[in-house]
């Protein structure tokens, strides 16, 4: 199997810039041509709610999410030769990309000050992860996750789980 | 710290849709929530592909529906809460992981937390939408209070095709995974459902300016029953220990407490021991219920514990019992142990042996021991299973028996005048599973809540969108933290 490493600044140009790079990345084939790159949705297309509104980042935004994993080990998409098309990994490379990571950090890095309160920023190992699996029933498992490092950690260790929804045994 | 000095970081991100956000919400408004749509042109949510509207979603594009998929979830809990000031989630949808057995569906959290906020407690962390709403001002301008993300690549090659989003709005999601409910469960945690307080070792976040770190504001409603202290009493060990205390620790927050008897059905499962040989296994304990046979009574059946034995130990009850384990289970309760086959073989082959009920122990360890699945319509009596560590007790005490007396005597019951999800004192319990399962611990309602409630850590498919009472106790916890 052919693995590439692609950092999560490819990843905030999106699926269509994962499938490039993936498809380059496969012996023989033939680049081609990059989609036309499509307008952003236009929020007056969308449904219209009394408590809630939609905005466009600015490209600055667009920028920071893009930044928000330059430190990371980035994301690992997983080609299969005989198609040359993206697959899901295996558990056991899903496992090994998680070791790889960088432990749950401490350092809480920015902190604020604005009148009497005092923050502190947060990073990815203080979110909540939903994750699915497929037990050996064939049923699906949905959970949340925290106190992981990443969400890539998050799936790893909710797959590695024991199954205590199949009842069966 | 990696920043010692603290400082007011500025924002340079004060563009014109941002500053737009600052203005007052909607005169019918609770609160308004902002969705910051945080992908690049052609992709995630503004990914062009044309799709049929589904379940109520309108949308042409799959980019129009992710949205409103997202519009729709934060306007139930915009309609829920009540603050003057806009809450704003960064949201893009991403290639997360997959593998080919599991898949994260999405991420999200709070960006930031605050301590010493105007009508909060003191010296106490709390989510960045929360503070902003106790404050009554946006504390960073231009700054997102909530961060999520979700998963690009479900539905393509990237992950397996079991794993696909039901972007509906109308709950009817049958195999897909219901994008709505995840939504209002992640966004839960951003507005605050959760303590930043570590489950595994009990530390306390801390910003550098003391050596303990300060408690999150869940902690001052987190109570051991146990030993009667809130986590915000415990030292880092009290608290590690009480994070796998199962059961053990509850939420006493009073709008919470008073709304459970409304949300929570009567009726918890319970196994006692008692008898005169019982000695030090006399007791209650925790049981887990079975989907097949004679449902448990208030009432309850009794009969003496005998275990079924191969070879003078506990055995699996997988084949029709001897007439050894016939004369031992028969007008009794059987004790099997779990494995090697189906639950309701086992309880199958006890209940012809003439066992008025039966006990399943666990064969792994872990706490809460979860339900007995399976169907079999022939079979009439009731079951439990209990854990491996319960199991393992109790049969100390058989080892005394006769061949069909033990003098430890077993009662399945129902007790009616418990909440499901709630101890005694009617206050609801807080999932902590033993060993402690990463992130799924302390910042969800246990898993023995009935119904089922929107924050445990399993997102079950019977869900409602709803985040209130007589629905679900969401809405109640965060009242009582503040909001």
């Amino acid at each position: 199997m052919k693995r590439i490493n692609i950092t999560y600044l490819a990843t905030a140009a999106g699926v269509a810039s994962v499938l490039a790079i993936a498809a380059l990345a496969t012996a023989g084939k033939k680049a081609e041509a990059p989609k036309p790159v499509a307008a952003v949705t236009e929020p007056s297309t969308l449904m219209k709610f009394a408590n809630v509104r939609v905005v466009n980042a600015t490209p600055e935004q667009l920028a920071m999410v893009a930044n928000e994993h330059k430190s990371s080990a980035g994301l690992t998409a997983w080609v299969d030769p005989a198609t040359g098309g993206l697959r899901a990994a295996t558990p056991d490379e899903l496992a090994a990309q998680a070791a790889a990571e960088p432990a749950q950090t401490t350092d809480l890095g920015e902190t604020y000050a604005v009148g009497n309160a005092r923050g502190v920023a947060l990073d990815e190992s203080h979110m909540a992860h939903a994750v699915v699996r497929v037990n050996a029933d064939g049923k699906l498992e949905q959970a949340c996750v925290e106190d992981q490092p990443s969400e890539v950690a998050a799936l790893a260790k909710f797959a590695n789980a024991p199954e205590v929804d199949s009842h069966e045994k | 710290m990696k920043n010692n000095k603290m400082k007011l970081r500025l924002v340079a991100l004060a563009a014109a849709s941002l500053g737009a956000l600052a203005a007052a919400p909607a005169a019918q408004a609770a609160a308004t929530l902002v969705i910051v749509n945080g992908n690049a042109a052609g992709v995630g949510f503004n990914d062009p592909t044309p799709v049929a509207p589904v379940g109520g979603n309108p949308g042409t594009t799959l980019g129009q529906q992710r949205l409103n998929a997202f519009l729709h979830a934060a306007n139930i809990w915009g309609a829920t809460l009540n603050s003057t000031v806009p809450i704003n989630i960064l949201a893009t949808f991403e290639p997360l992981a997959c593998s080919a057995t599991g898949a994260t569906l999405g991420s999200a959290g709070a960006t930031n937390i605050w301590r010493e906020v105007i009508g909060g407690k003191p010296a106490t962390w709390y989510s960045a939408a929360l503070s902003e709403k106790l404050e009554g001002a946006d504390l960073i301008p231009g700054t997102a209070d909530i961060r999520a993300r979700f998963n690009v690549n479900l539905g393509t090659a990237a992950c397996p095709a079991a794993f696909f989003w039901y972007l509906g709005l109308d709950n009817n999601h049958g195999a897909g995974l219901d994008l709505v409910a995840v939504l209002l469960h992640e966004f839960g945690h951003g507005l605050g459902f959760q303590t930043f307080t570590s489950g595994t070792t009990g530390a306390q976040i801390s910003d550098g300016t003391n050596a303990t770190g300060y408690p999150s504001v869940w902690d001052h409603f987190l109570l051991d029953n146990s030993n009667n202290l809130h986590w915000t009493d415990m030292t880092n060990a009290q608290r590690a220990a009480s994070a796998i205390n199962t059961r053990k620790l509850v939420w006493d927050g009073a709008l919470v407490t008073a709304a459970a008897p409304g949300v929570l059905a009567p009726g918890v499962p319970l196994l006692k021991v008692s008898g005169p040989a019982a000695g030090a296994t006399a007791g209650q304990y925790i049981v887990g219920r079975a989907a097949f046979g004679a449902a448990l009574s208030s009432a309850g059946v009794s009969g003496d514990i005998m275990p079924v034995t191969v070879n003078n130990t506990v055995g699996d009850a997988c084949v029709p019992l001897s007439a050894a384990e016939k004369l031992a289970v028969n007008g009794n309760i059987a004790l099997i142990n779990r494995g090697v086959c189906g639950f309701t073989i086992k309880v199958k082959n006890a209940q012809d042996a003439g066992a008025k009920a039966v006990i399943i122990a666990d064969n792994v360890a872990g706490s809460p021991p979860p339900d007995l699945g399976g169907a079999d319509p022939t079979i009439t009596i009731p079951s439990v299973r209990i854990t491996l560590a319960d199991g393992n007790l109790i049969r100390t005490a058989l080892t005394r028996r006769s061949r069909n007396k033990s003098g430890v005597v077993a009662t399945l019951a129902v007790d009616g005048s418990q909440l499901n999800g709630a101890d005694a004192f009617g206050r609801v319990q807080v999932y902590t599973p033993n060993p402690f399962i990463g992130g799924s611990s302390v910042s969800h309602y246990d898993v023995g809540a009935f119904p089922n409630l929107l924050m445990e850590p399993n997102i079950n498919a019977d869900l409602t969108h709803s985040v209130v009472t007589p629905q679900d106790l969401t809405y109640k916890l965060l009242q009582d933290i503040g909001w």
